[in-house]
């Protein structure tokens, strides 16, 4: 008997004017006073003005504001916002910018609930407690102005402490974000290089979340409808990169994979994925890239859901014209085939020796990831990561 | 793709706890939700029912029950609402726990409505999110019917003192908690197993063409049209299938969550002003419309009504059906399929069965012009169109 939960209650608004919609979800959550974080570039950029705009006359304006996040989201920087936050009184974060931004403000936010001090304090406290009262809830709003990373709409959050060489791994409701806006007038035109980069991670996430969330109608579709807009414009996009409504439909298929992939409790992709960014300091998103063809290689004979990937890639007529034995090896032909077509399009990297890690940091690597994995599948062990990096090499 | 205009929300604030025997964990988390002294709603309360079973469920966790109010009506009124709104404050009562049919789904939403947004006239709440949050109350919904959309959506049906029915839509009628456990559901009459699934395959056939459909939600409701084809028969035929029922339970999720998005179009808009005319069952009035409103839309959700018969006859029929006939075969296969489920029942198949005269269609096509549904329906639907539906199914 199939049983699922499913709670996401992030309110996503995309496309043209979708900012202007920030004053009217600030005031249904009651929120006058919301501290206002951003990093340099979106500041350098422009999208501070924009966001600025878009809250004139609406309401009396910020509880305070801070765009000095570091491009590497960090410990300091949650402790920052968070002292911030307290000193003004504020009662919401709006948070503009990349990934860093949003993980710091996600953190951040989870101090404020937890009522921790600093940071460190999250080094001493194992048992955080996941189900406190949900109704105490600080309102969230992320304004993601680089590509997103998936993690927007999801109960996760990543902040790496340099100084101990360990990335944080936080999974809880009070993390989430209550509305993502996408609005083109905070997107820039995108390199198809980034675009190939971003999308291809992004279906790795929409694949892994639709073969993991087989049983859950809801994180199914989220999957489902991030695949087949990925396979349909991924290119295309790259091809178009001026235009602003393929940018934001990638966008946003990348935080529905994203939703859908975190989560899944354990998964070794995700473990490898942040053990190989720390070591190369690329992205999520761009280590999947890589790595994704390999695993799912590997993995696909003991997924027998993996061949109803096939259905949201070639689409209804396709599908039914594929006899049913061989779906499975349909779906990863198809897909090979597309990514090499993104990658030689974008001349991306595609083998691990492209990023800077070499054969002799295996064990190492095989060895953090081993220790991070909490899942239960046998399989995951020591000797299948070396293997899974050496293929990937 | 164009350049510039693309715009759109989604959101799903409930969150959903399903599964056969997942009652007796999930109520587990309500003392966290802040839940101590429950206003319980029902629609009846027998010794050994689903609805004594949740009971004890939830009483077991240490949330009392401070009242209880056993609901009747198909769609609330605002005396009865009133009445509510004073019991749960006299019992001091924090929270709202309502189990049972689409019905007391409708009227837990709407007396959540009214007290977290302390509404005093029926016009602080009426239209579209319109009342704002003042308290918090959490409203847990535990459904012991098949199909039921209504149980996430973020909209509740009140009849007005004049006894005129209106949709309040907000974000405060949405649970908080749904919990949906087969085994609450196992045993049922067939019309509702046939009401259930009527609705949610209409509802999400609609919702799939709506103007304001978007990927994902198109997604879902291709999801819920598969679990109804493969469920509904095996439930008619065998109620105490638990794994059926769930498959059921999970299409009229999906139905809900993409209602609060998308929206639906002429279908809904037509059965729910036949229903509130004719007092006849909504299902059996949408029963009678949904094929000669499909035929209406066919025009404009060719290329839709294609995609989704894939979902409804599988593999080898759809590779063999001709890509032009694919539409008209989704229209007709709906058909007999609503065809067999009513006429093997006994229920009415046409307007004539439920007592309509030509004279009477007036007042159901002004009640449709009124539905937010039209708005959002692929083709732009005028008064002589509806005319001519209502009297192509006479």
């Amino acid at each position: 008997m199939s049983t699922f939960n499913f709670s996401n209650d992030v309110k996503i608004l995309c496309g043209d004017h979708a900012l202007d919609n920030l004053p009217f979800e600030l005031r249904t959550k009651d929120c006058t006073r919301p501290l206002f974080i951003s990093d340099e570039r979106s500041y350098r950029l422009g999208f501070v003005k924009e966001v600025r705009r878009a809250m004139d006359n609406d309401i009396a304006g910020f509880g305070a504001t801070y765009f000095r996040i570091s491009e590497k989201a960090s410990c300091k920087d949650c402790d920052d916002v968070v002292n911030l936050y307290r000193a003004h009184d504020c009662d919401g974060i709006i948070a503009l910018g990349g990934d860093n931004v949003v993980q710091v403000a996600k953190v951040a936010k989870l101090m404020l609930l937890q009522g921790v001090g600093d940071f460190v304090y999250f080094n001493h406290k194992s048992d955080m407690d996941a189900d406190k009262n949900p109704y105490d809830s600080l309102p969230l709003f992320i304004l993601p102005s680089d590509i997103p990373s998936g993690i927007e709409a999801s109960d996760r959050a990543y902040i790496f402490d340099e100084k101990n060489n360990f990335l944080y791994n936080f999974n809880s409701e009070m993390t989430r974000a209550t509305a993502v806006f996408l609005d083109v007038r905070l997107t820039d035109i995108m390199p198809a290089k980034a675009m190939a980069t971003a999308g291809l991670g992004a279906l790795a996430m929409g694949i892994k979340g639709f073969v993991d969330n087989a049983d859950n109608p809801i994180a199914l579709a989220y999957a489902t409808g991030a695949i087949h807009t990925l396979v349909n414009e991924l290119l295309p996009a790259m091809r178009h990169n001026s235009n602003s409504d393929y940018r934001i439909s990638i966008y946003s298929s990348i935080i529905y994979a994203g939703a859908a992939y975190y989560r899944i409790e354990e998964s070794l992709l995700r473990d490898m994925t942040n053990e190989l960014s720390i070591k190369t300091s690329l992205s999520h998103l761009q280590i999947l890239s890589i790595i994704f063809p390999t695993y799912y290689k590997e993995k696909v004979n003991k997924d027998r859901v993996f061949k109803s990937v096939l259905m949201p890639i070639v689409g209804e007529e396709q599908y039914a014209l594929t006899n049913s034995k061989s779906r499975e090896i349909v779906a990863i032909d198809t897909l090979k085939e597309f990514w090499n077509k993104v990658i030689s399009l974008a001349g991306i990297p595609s083998r691990l020796q492209e990023t800077g890690v070499e054969q002799g940091d295996f064990v190492k690597l095989a060895d953090a990831v081993i220790n991070r994995y909490r899942g239960t599948d046998p399989h995951n062990n020591f000797t299948t990561i070396v293997k899974l990096l050496e293929e990937a090499f | 793709m164009k350049d510039g205009g693309f715009y759109y929300e989604f959101e799903n604030p409930s969150k959903v706890v399903a599964g056969a025997g997942c009652l007796s964990d999930a109520v587990k988390k309500l003392p966290a939700l802040g839940l101590h002294n429950a206003f319980f709603m029902c629609d009846g309360h027998d010794k050994d029912s689903a609805v004594d079973e949740v009971l004890k469920a939830v009483n077991s966790v240490k949330v009392r029950t401070g009242a209880m109010y056993v609901n009747s009506e198909k769609v609330v009124c605002l005396a009865s609402l009133r009445e509510m709104r004073d019991v749960y404050r006299v019992n001091n009562c924090d929270c709202i726990v309502a189990c049972g049919d689409y019905r007391v789904i409708n009227t837990a939403k709407a007396i959540r409505l009214l007290l977290s947004g302390q509404v005093v006239r029926f016009e602080d709440v009426k239209g579209i999110n319109v009342a704002k949050k003042k308290v918090e109350i959490p409203l847990v919904v535990i459904p012991t019917c098949v199909g039921i959309s209504n149980v996430v959506t973020s909209g509740a049906l009140i009849k007005d003192d004049d006894g005129d029915v209106s949709e309040c839509v907000s974000p405060l009628a949405a649970p908080d908690y749904c919990i949906i456990d087969p085994s609450l559901t196992s045993v049922f009459d067939t019309p509702t197993t046939i009401a259930g699934a009527l609705e949610s395959f209409a509802k999400n056939i609609e919702e799939f063409v709506s103007k304001q459909a978007i990927t994902i939600t198109k997604c879902m409701n291709l999801i819920a049209i598969r679990e109804i084809r493969d469920n509904v028969f095996k439930v008619v035929n065998d109620p105490m299938d638990e794994h059926a029922v769930l498959g059921l339970q999970r299409a009229g999720l999906l139905a809900g969550v993409c209602y609060s998005n998308a929206s639906a179009g002429i279908a809904h808009a037509l059965s729910g002003a036949l229903s509130n005319v004719t007092g006849t069952d909504n299902y059996i009035c949408m029963g009678i419309v949904f094929a000669a409103c499909m035929r209406y839309n066919l025009p404009v959700a060719e290329k839709d009504y294609a995609q989704a018969l894939y979902y409804i006859i599988g593999d080898d029929r759809y590779a063999a059906t001709p890509a032009q006939d694919r539409a008209r075969t989704l229209i007709e296969t709906s058909e007999k399929m609503i065809k067999e489920l009513l006429e093997e029942n006994g229920l009415p198949l046409t307007l004539s069965d439920i007592g309509m005269k030509e004279e009477d269609l007036g007042k159901v096509v002004d009640e449709t012009m009124k539905s937010y549904a039209l708005v959002t329906n692929p083709r732009i639907v005028t008064k002589e169109d509806v005319y001519e539906i209502l009297r192509s199914v006479m």
